[in-house]
Formats: structure tokens, C-alpha cells, sequence
């Protein structure tokens, strides 16, 4: 969900009684985009596996818990 | 036990992904069959397969597909256009996938989900101005495939 500021994202998620989950600036998320689907349209992409998804966020330093796919459902 | 895919599934993927990115709409299984010159049935059971593993993601008790992340089969708040081309994004996240996965610049006009509004962001020559704009991420990773649709 994309909102135009922390202000406005912060009062309909209040609201709306939704999770406090993370908030991150549009060009992080451009940055993490390039990386998750750089390669989504080339033939031979076969997935990704978990290490492989937390390193990517690793990189843009997204290593909180948050962040992690342990534990999987 | 985990889904094991073979050669001929990950082309039934690749093709999907090649028909979104031209068409910037969901293909059926018979037209991927179509395309691989494939049984229409075995291309039905690799959209299956595809969906176990989180590949692609099917409507609930369908065969038609509904994401193929970054790309969207329904319309969505998230429009994303390039050179005359169109597509639905998912989320905010995957209008720059579409970018990202496409490699060019893309017009998004997106809605905001507190009021009726819409902004018009850009990729432009690889960078992004987000004019302060957020993305919301309301679920950790470990609950994203909980329900997809809601993530």
C-alpha cells in the first residue's frame, strides 16, 4: 500500500486497526525491486530460496525479523 | 512433500511471464498450450504445480491465474504503463517490479487506500523520484503467503 507520507500511512493504519508493520521509503522499495525481480522474465529463473531471499534484504538492510521467512506458513 | 519441477514446468512458467509482459494480461493453460504445442492438460497441471510452489498464484479453486508477481490478472491500484504498454501491478512494490523485471521506464498511476486520490510516479532512465511517498508492509515475511491477495 502506498501512501504520500509516514504521517498519512501512520493515522489510516490506526484506523483501520491494522498491524504495525514496515513503512519504507518508495526509492528503498525501487532498490529491493531490482533486486527480488531483476531476473523474473529470463527462461531459465527458478525460484529463489530462503537464503537467497534474505540476502537480498540483507543487502538493502532489511534484517529484522520482520524480514525473515523462517518459520514459513 | 514439496513440488518438485521439471523442464517442462518451468517453461509453462516462462511462457506465462513472457505472455504477461506482451499482452499485460493473464494467458489460460490453453494458450500456453497453444504456444508450447503442448497437451492442454499438462499445462493445466503445471499452473498447479507453479501455484504449490509459489511461482504463480491461482484463484482459489481455479485454473485461472491471478498474480504472476510482479504482474496482476485483475485491475488493481496499481496501473503501470510504458511505451503504449499496460499492466496491473499487485502493490505498490510490484508497480516497480514491473519496471524492474521489464527493464525500462514506467509511468504509475497509483491510488492511495485513504482516500480516492491517485499519483502519478515515475521510473525514469533506471531511478526513481518517490516524492516522499511510503510503502505500507503490513505482514511479516513468514505470513505473506497466507493470503496473497491481502499481503
Amino acid at each position: 500500500m502506498l501512501f504520500r507520507s509516514k504521517e498519512h500511512a501512520e493515522t489510516w493504519r490506526a484506523q483501520m486497526q491494522m498491524p504495525a508493520g514496515e513503512l519504507l521509503p518508495f526509492e528503498q522499495v525501487w532498490e529491493l525491486s531490482k533486486l527480488w525481480y531483476h531476473d523474473r522474465l529470463l527462461p531459465d529463473f527458478k525460484g529463489r530460496s530462503i537464503p537467497e531471499a534474505h540476502h537480498i534484504f540483507e543487502t538493502l538492510g532489511l534484517n529484522t525479523d520482520f524480514w525473515r521467512f523462517d518459520g514459513l506458513r | 512433500m514439496e513440488t518438485t519441477l521439471s523442464e517442462f514446468d518451468l517453461q509453462v512458467r516462462y511462457q506465462i511471464y513472457r505472455f504477461f509482459a506482451g499482452q499485460g494480461a493473464a494467458p489460460s493453460h490453453a494458450q500456453i498450450a497453444v504456444l508450447l504445442q503442448a497437451q492442454d492438460e499438462s499445462v493445466r497441471a503445471s499452473f498447479h504445480k507453479l501455484h504449490e510452489r509459489h511461482m504463480i498464484f491461482l484463484e482459489s479453486g481455479s485454473d485461472a491465474i491471478r498474480m504472476a508477481n510482479p504482474f496482476s490478472a485483475i485491475p488493481t491500484k496499481f496501473k503501470v504503463t510504458s511505451g503504449g504498454r499496460q499492466w496491473w501491478a499487485n502493490c505498490a512494490w510490484d508497480s516497480l517490479g514491473i519496471a524492474a523485471a521489464l527493464q525500462v521506464d514506467v509511468h504509475i498511476e497509483a491510488a492511495y487506500p485513504d482516500s480516492l486520490e491517485t499519483v502519478d510516479l515515475q521510473v525514469h532512465q533506471g531511478r526513481v523520484d518517490g516524492k516522499g511517498h511510503k510503502v505500507y508492509f503490513p505482514l511479516p515475511c513468514r505470513q505473506w503467503y497466507d493470503d496473497l491477495v491481502f499481503t
